[in-house]
């Protein structure tokens, strides 16, 4: 464990150096897709290479002539490959278990990626789903003028349900299959945490601001993200104030929401009166 | 500022640890609203 987060660690830093924050996001994101995958290998590479360091030892005490013969016969026995003999029946029976290992860690591989990729998979086509009612990319007010123009505010009710549920299942998937956090969304315009962000924001802005009865499927919405987006934060070691009230600083100036407040208003929403009370 | 407090500094937190872009709160006037500001992290 120790040394797979080391090595994480390591490439982590090789990421950092290539994308540096001068570079663009586009040329960032693209060089940063990369980092889950290579992630992968890295970790099947370190554990091959420690099974085969680890059964070499094995050899070597029971027998081997040389240190290059017991990596041989490690390499032979790991990968399956009879290309090295082994001699006596005390290496013929480490042979066997570390041919059992080799395989076990492929089939292992071979098991998780189709997992990853269907988790990963189910993730995005929510995330591409709410270009059609967001925008590209998505932001909270694309959500409220979308809705407010096509249809009514009940099928926004739809879209609540639905990210409460995307939520939770991000909350187990991203905290078992960790490195799903890094596989990141296809193009850069679309980002997993920034569907997420403006459907939290879409959902705090129509129960604060929008002049309408406040909807519960939105609060049940916000809750979940919350709660499983606290779970990541949580496995990050994200710091983050544990029991916010209003006093707490946010990270969007006042201006900001009142400027969104006058889009939202151009666009035909009806805005509650007193704006103090919805900030 | 109570509007969005519960999950504000989480989202902030996570998406500066992804490398998540401020694109998102820019608006059409091409006005960015200063928010998610991060360009950091991985």
């Amino acid at each position: 464990m120790r040394l797979s987060r080391a090595l994480a660690r390591v490439i982590g830093g090789v990421f950092d150096l290539l994308t540096p924050p001068r570079r663009s996001y586009p040329t960032r994101d693209r060089i940063l897709s990369l980092y889950p995958s290579i992630m992968l290998l890295s970790y099947q590479a370190l554990w091959l290479g420690l099974s085969v360091v680890a059964f070499a030892l094995g050899f070597a005490a029971l027998g081997a002539s040389t240190p290059i013969h017991a990596v041989a016969l490690s390499g032979s026995s790991l990968f399956t490959l009879g290309t090295s003999h082994t001699a006596g029946a005390g290496q013929a029976a480490l042979g066997f278990v570390e041919a059992g290992v080799g395989l076990t860690l492929l089939a292992l591989l071979i098991a998780f990626i189709p997992t990853l990729y269907a988790a990963f998979q189910r993730r995005e086509i929510s995330v591409s789903r709410l270009s059609v009612r967001a925008g590209i990319p998505a932001t909270p007010w694309g959500i409220l003028e979308i809705a407010q123009s096509v249809s009514s505010y009940e099928r926004l009710d739809e879209l609540w349900r639905e990210w409460e549920q995307w939520f939770i299942e991000l909350g187990e998937t991203h905290t078992t299959l960790t490195i799903l956090n890094f596989y990141r969304s296809p193009t850069p315009d679309q980002t997993w945490i920034g569907a997420a962000t403006a459907v939290l924001d879409a959902a705090a802005l129509f129960n604060a601001a929008v002049d309408e009865v406040p909807s519960p499927t939105a609060g049940l919405c916000i809750r979940s993200g919350w709660l499983n987006l606290r779970r990541l934060a949580d496995y990050f070691h994200v710091a983050y104030p544990l029991d916010p009230d209003r006093t707490t600083p946010i990270a969007i100036e006042r201006a900001d929401f009142d400027r969104v407040l006058e889009r939202l208003t151009r666009s035909g929403i009806a805005i509650v009166r007193d704006r103090d009370d919805a900030w | 500022m109570g509007w969005c407090v519960n999950y504000d500094a989480i989202v902030e937190a996570l998406l500066e640890r992804f490398t998540c872009p401020r694109t998102e709160w820019h608006l059409a006037s091409g006005q960015p609203l200063l928010r998610r500001s991060n360009e950091r992290g991985r």
